[in-house]
C-alpha cells in the first residue's frame, strides 16, 4: 500500500466529499471526473492468485499500520 | 461483508452491461449502510487488496469509501487463518479464503462479491461452512437489494 493513499490534503478533500455528499454521490462525482477504468475483479485476482499464504499474511501485517491510522 | 470488488465496481469500466448492473447494485448497498438498513463489515484482507489497485486515484477513493460505510473491521486472527486454511481445499486463491473466513467468523449473514468463481462455488462453500455450524450466503451484489427489501417488508 503506497503512502499517497493517506496524503493529508487528498484525504481531507475526499473525507469532506463523503461528509457532504454521502457515499453514492461521492462515487458519482468521481465517475463524472472519468476515473472509471479496468476490471477490479480481474486486476486484484491476477495478483492474489499468484501469492502464497505467507506472502498475503505478510502483506496484511505490513499494511496494518496504515489501515488503522 | 463486502468483497473488495464490490467497493471498486462503481469505478470500473462500465461499458459492459453486467458490470454496470453490479455497480448500480453496489451503490444501492452503500445507501443501505447510510440509512442503517444494513451493516457493512470490512476486513484487513479487504484493505490489503485495495492497496493492490494500480490506479492511485481509484485506490484512494475506494479506501475512503470503505472507511465511510463500514460499521466495523475484522482483524485477521488465528481462528480466521485456521478456517482459511481449511477452505483452501475448495478455493485456490488464499485471499478469497481469508475473505470467506473473516465473514464466516464475524457473524455476517452474507459475503457479497462480483467474483464469478466464488459465486459458482457458493453452494459447495456454504455446505462446507454449514458442516461447521456456520451459516453464510455468498451472493452477487445484484441480489442483495431485493433480499434486504424482503426483510424490510418492501
Amino acid at each position: 500500500m503506497e503512502t499517497e493513499m493517506h496524503h493529508p490534503l487528498v484525504e481531507k478533500g475526499i473525507a469532506a466529499l463523503f461528509k457532504e455528499l454521502g457515499p453514492v454521490e461521492t462515487i458519482e462525482f468521481f465517475q463524472r471526473l472519468g476515473i472509471n477504468r479496468g476490471d477490479s475483479v480481474k486486476e486484484i485476482e491476477s495478483i492474489t492468485e499468484k501469492m502464497s499464504k505467507e506472502e498475503i499474511l505478510q502483506g496484511i501485517r505490513k499494511s496494518r499500520k496504515q489501515i488503522h491510522s | 461483508m463486502l468483497d473488495t470488488n464490490v467497493f471498486s465496481r462503481p469505478l470500473d469500466d462500465l461499458s459492459d452491461k453486467s458490470v454496470k448492473l453490479e455497480a448500480e447494485s453496489s451503490k444501492r448497498i452503500f445507501n443501505f449502510a447510510r440509512d442503517k438498513t444494513a451493516s457493512i463489515v470490512t476486513s484487513e484482507i479487504l484493505f490489503y487488496e485495495i492497496g493492490l489497485i494500480k490506479e492511485k486515484d481509484k485506490r484512494e477513493v475506494i479506501f475512503h469509501l470503505a472507511k465511510n460505510v463500514e460499521r466495523s473491521m475484522i482483524m485477521i486472527n488465528p481462528d480466521i487463518e485456521k478456517l482459511a486454511d481449511d477452505l483452501k481445499a475448495h478455493i485456490k486463491d488464499y485471499a478469497d479464503c481469508l475473505h470467506i473466513a473473516s465473514a464466516a467468523l464475524s457473524g455476517c449473514s452474507y459475503l457479497v462479491t462480483c467474483d464469478k468463481e466464488l459465486l459458482r462455488k457458493a453452494g459447495k462453500i456454504g455446505s462446507f461452512l454449514l458442516s461447521l455450524n456456520i451459516k453464510l450466503h455468498i451472493i452477487n451484489p445484484v441480489n442483495l437489494p431485493s433480499i434486504i427489501g424482503e426483510q424490510n417488508g418492501n
